[in-house]
């Protein structure tokens, strides 16, 4: 029996049509050569082909999610370039943007290299401290008695308030943006890390005092292991929140990085570079949720969804 | 047949006839939950032998619950003590080994892991020994095949099927079961006592089984249960509870665990579990 072709489907390569008669239409405002977006344009419709083929049950959405992508662009690229309805610095042509893709590809591989390089470091460094010291409070009362309250004091400020002080403190402006990530990613895994430890099955607790198990043992080998699916669970917010304090940090005074990247160009009103740096960093977020769904996949196969 | 005495105990096993030393020995226990002030153990003492297969049999809120965790070392009495061949009992510690009605089984951990790690932490086997002593028990268990998977992917009995393994791979000289078949069905829980009779047999026939650790020694067992029928098919001995102090004893034969286990109606039989069930109303 033949499958229908769902109408989303047709709607949208019905739009990607108008799209690419759009681009080579001629209009109103004089722009870049179009391949670089046409380049782009082959690229979403690989990636969506790709996935439909992969999962057939997808192909609703994905067909839909499609849709959005080429009304957008069409609505873009017939704006800007065909009516010339937006304002001309402000709203940069598609053509304009994806030529920045191809001729600075290597500056903003850099960048995006360079502020990777930080938010793993950060990401990492916070919260191994923050899930290791939550454990360690978690199950010795007398520590969480005196650090939980501690922690719901300074929790709650946000590490970007500390950042000007932190860069004064720090030796590099690098080593203050990685502190800010730090200090942003270690009180939320700290405090959670407790709750989750105070939440603790008492089965499994009991299960593990028969074995008559020590303190290392016990933080290592069993509330560890147990805190992990909250950790992973998490790394999205958590990711999310690092990208942020990364781009603000890097916007602070960095000379490297994708917000470096956004905030100079927007100081010289190049707007065009802005937007396509936008997308960019739009694109690595996307990358690193795809990650973080892909190890909580792979490290908590054992828990029941 | 059967002796039933008020808190008297034989002193010769009726399953071999050896003399058989004493396990363990509960002496003047009191046990008061601090949260609700329920005074649940009342002066409690009770004697169990090496080698029994004891039964403690009580409705619910009776203690018998209580008093398997005291056993444990998960709780510590107000008053009275608990020796294990003669030693004060502190906390939990591995020469007893626990199966809780709930599988106390590490969910992050496969069935095979769970039951080497018991084994490993026991501090009686290297790493090999207790990987040997875990696939030896898991095939007794009959969960050879399921070694990978993780509890999740298990049923309530395959469950409890992996923490008698896990007990037993620790060769701990007692065990101590709190009513872990309560939650299963009727099937399953008569294959499980089958399965746990056989398996305490062995322990005490000091089957040469080759596996490190298992030099013959006689496991001692302490079973609890609300359920009269599945105590006359396990135990050597029945011991009732009734608020917080024992009621009664009873020495139970192997005919009995027989005839109970196999549904048969015979006419002692049907008589005992008469008056038993008349009781225990």
């Amino acid at each position: 029996m033949r499958k229908k072709v769902p109408v989303s489907m047709i709607v949208s390569h019905i739009l990607l049509a108008a799209l690419l008669t759009a681009v080579f239409l001629p209009g109103e405002k004089a722009v870049k050569a179009p391949w670089p977006l046409l380049c782009g344009v082959a690229l979403i419709e690989g990636y969506y082909l790709v996935k439909i083929i992969r999962r057939p049950r997808s192909r609703t959405s994905a067909s839909d999610l499609l849709a959005i992508v080429w009304a957008f662009l069409l609505i873009w690229e017939t704006a800007v370039t065909k009516l010339d309805l937006m304002h001309p610095v402000l709203v940069p042509a598609p053509e304009n943007v994806f030529a920045v893709f191809a001729e600075q590809w290597p500056v903003l591989l850099s960048g995006v290299c360079s502020s990777m390089e930080l938010l793993f470091f950060g990401v990492l460094t916070g919260l191994a401290l923050g899930t290791v010291s939550g454990l360690v409070c978690g199950w010795i009362s007398r520590l969480r008695e005196v650090f939980y309250p501690i922690a719901n004091v300074l929790a709650p400020i946000p590490s970007v308030v500390f950042a000007p002080y932190i860069i004064a403190l720090m030796p590099s402006f690098r080593s203050a943006s990685a502190m800010v990530i730090v200090l942003g990613i270690f009180w939320p895994a700290f405090l959670n890390t407790i709750l989750r430890v105070e939440g603790m099955e008492r089965r499994i607790i009991e299960s593990a005092r028969v074995l008559k198990l020590g303190n290392v043992s016990m933080i290592f080998e069993i509330l560890l292991p147990y805190a992990m699916p909250g950790v992973v669970g998490g790394l999205k917010v958590t990711m999310t929140t690092a990208v942020m304090l990364l781009t603000f940090a890097e916007m602070m005074g960095a000379t490297s990085g994708m917000g470096y990247y956004i905030v100079n160009y927007n100081t010289y009103g190049n707007y065009t570079n802005v937007v396509a740096g936008i997308i960019v960093v739009g694109l690595v977020v996307t990358a690193l949720n795809r990650l973080t769904s892909w190890i909580r996949e792979k490290t908590i196969r054992w828990r029941t969804e | 047949m059967v002796k039933g005495s008020p808190g008297g105990n034989a002193g010769t096993s009726p399953k071999n006839g050896r003399e058989m030393m004493e396990k363990i020995a509960v002496e003047h226990l009191d046990f008061t939950y601090k949260d609700s002030g329920q005074r649940v153990l009342k002066d409690f003492s009770l004697r169990v032998e090496e080698g029994e297969f004891l039964c403690v049999i009580g409705r619910s809120g009776c203690g018998k619950s209580t008093l398997l965790r005291l056993l444990a070392g998960l709780e510590r009495p107000q008053r009275g003590r608990i020796l294990l061949d003669g030693r004060e009992l502190g906390g939990p510690d591995t020469d007893r080994a626990v199966v809780f009605q709930q599988d106390p089984l590490f969910p992050w951990m496969t069935v095979r892991k769970n039951v080497v790690f018991a084994a490993a932490k026991s501090g009686r086997f290297t790493k090999q020994e207790a990987a040997e002593r875990a696939e030896y028990f898991l095939e007794k268990t009959g969960m050879s095949a399921e070694g990978k998977k993780y509890p999740c992917q298990l049923s309530g009995g395959m469950r409890q099927r992996t923490a008698l393994a896990r007990a037993l791979a620790m060769d701990s000289e007692v065990l101590l079961l709190d009513e872990p078949f309560g939650a299963l069905d009727n099937r399953i829980r008569a294959e499980l006592q089958q399965l746990i009779r056989d398996l305490w047999a062995d322990s005490c026939r000091g089957a040469g089984d080759g596996i490190a650790g298992s030099a013959g020694k006689r496991k001692t067992a302490v079973f609890v249960t609300h359920d009269l029928e599945e105590a006359l098919i396990l135990a050597t001995r029945i011991v009732f509870i009734r608020d917080g102090a024992v009621d009664r004893e009873l020495s139970v034969s192997e005919r009995i665990n027989r005839c109970c286990a196999q549904s048969l109606n015979l006419a002692d039989c049907l008589e005992l579990k008469a008056s038993l069930a008349e009781w225990f109303q």
